[in-house]
């Protein structure tokens, strides 16, 4: 997900091979990302509170952590603190190059063909309600070339010189799948850019939903 | 008595056009008595008595002296008219912002049919709509919404129409779009919506209704 789409107080949601994630950022800058279920009963995480501090459960106010994902709150029980235990569902993430990278299992890590060191305009992402292989099908047949199973790369002319147009798939579930994407350099005129971009994947995401 | 204080509101407490104007009600502090509609199972729609204030049957219709208001969004109109002076919540001037709230107006209609039809289904087991049909059509709505609020946060707007201050136009959409999950409509592919819900629900008086939460 886009960096600049976690703001303050929010509870962000999305999906990642079918599992529901909840994307928050603490008031210190930290970015947090849980399975996006109360450890209590189970309810979405993405509709509780960020309080600044923890994510606080809608249904019975169950606070959590922060970083840890630690239970520091039970209102039911006010009389101890709640058992080290209980926790939500922590997953690794990195920050970087303007977006916000998750991992169910092993670490977080970018593609390697997204330097954190060149500026990255990141563009709207795109939901598609089509499978991942698919989406890359579609991708492919518009002249953009596979880097890996997740990525493509195009290089695309921008104010006259060449700029690289990165693609990046995300498989949120079976049939489901979010088009991430940056251009570098950013261009001069950021919005009509931001618009033209929009405007290309809705195209190929119509594309892609096409029985 | 004076006009305002008069103002009779017939409300259904589970329909999104009368939590439309029960939001702006509570936006502008404007006194009035709500009377509350036995829709299911009472039917109270079709009685003779509110058909007589609306032959549509539709929620809500606002009653004052001397006049019956009917269709939610002439009524936003009214109240934003009469009890908004500064023209906040429905600027007339300038013009395009004027026909920018009509416009979304106008998309919030659609948008409020398809998200109460799939509602209704679900929620109030009414097989006589198309349920599927009215998800599909909703769907495409909300992506269109979602995109023109990304666009809208790029260019530091917080609200639909390029305004410091939200419309009514906001108000009229909110009630669907933070409805739809009860017609099983999925807010998990429209982020910029979920980022204008919560703060739409951060508005001072904001006012939350059964299966909305508030902040």
């Amino acid at each position: 997900m886009r960096l600049e789409e976690l703001v303050p107080r929010h509870v962000a949601q999305t999906e990642l091979l079918g599992q529901e994630i909840a994307l928050w950022r603490a008031d210190d800058g930290g970015v947090n990302a849980w399975e996006n279920r109360c450890p209590h009963r189970g309810v979405r995480l993405s509709i509780g509170q960020n309080t600044g501090q923890d994510l606080r459960c809608r249904y019975h106010g169950w606070r959590f952590a922060s970083g840890d994902g630690r239970c520091t709150q039970i209102p039911a029980d006010p009389s101890r603190p709640p058992p080290a235990v209980l926790r939500a569902t922590v997953y690794n993430v990195t920050e970087q190059a303007g977006f916000v990278w998750v991992a169910l299992g092993r670490s977080a890590e970018p593609p390697p063909v997204m330097p954190a060191d060149l500026p990255w305009l990141t563009l709207r992402s795109t939901p598609v309600e089509a499978g991942v292989d698919r989406v890359r099908a579609v991708l492919m047949d518009s002249k953009a070339v596979a880097h890996d199973a997740f990525t493509l790369i195009s290089d695309v002319d921008q104010d006259g010189a060449q700029a690289r147009l990165i693609l990046m798939l995300q498989p949120m579930a079976a049939g489901r799948t979010a088009i991430h994407a940056a251009l570098s350099p950013a261009p001069a005129d950021r919005l009509g850019v931001l618009r033209h971009y929009a405007a290309r994947l809705a195209r190929l995401r119509d594309a892609a939903e096409a029985p | 008595m004076t006009a305002a204080q008069a103002l009779v509101l017939h409300d259904d407490d589970q329909g999104e056009d009368s939590y439309k104007v029960r939001l702006l009600l509570a936006f502008l502090q404007v006194p009035h008595r709500r009377i509350p509609m036995d829709i299911n199972p009472g039917e109270a729609h079709l009685s003779d008595a509110f058909l007589a204030l609306n032959p549509l049957g539709a929620r809500p219709v606002i009653v004052g002296e001397g006049f019956v208001l009917r269709d939610a969004h002439a009524i936003l109109q009214y109240l934003a008219a009469e009890h908004d002076p500064a023209g906040l919540w429905s600027p007339r001037a300038p013009a395009l912002a004027m026909a920018s709230v009509a416009m979304w107006l106008g998309f919030a209609a659609e948008l409020t049919t398809a998200v109460s039809a799939a509602r209704r289904h679900d929620t109030f087991v009414d097989a006589s709509l198309d349920a599927a049909a009215a998800r599909a059509r909703a769907r495409r709505l909300l992506r269109v919404l979602d995109e023109h609020l990304w666009f809208a946060e790029q260019e530091d707007y917080a609200w639909l129409c390029p305004q410091s201050h939200p419309t009514i136009a906001d108000i009229a959409c909110f009630a669907p779009a933070v409805l739809c999950e009860e017609g099983d409509i999925s807010r998990l592919t429209y982020p910029a919506i979920r980022r204008w819900l919560d703060r739409f629900k951060r508005l001072p008086r904001f006012t939350a209704m059964a299966g909305v939460f508030g902040d």
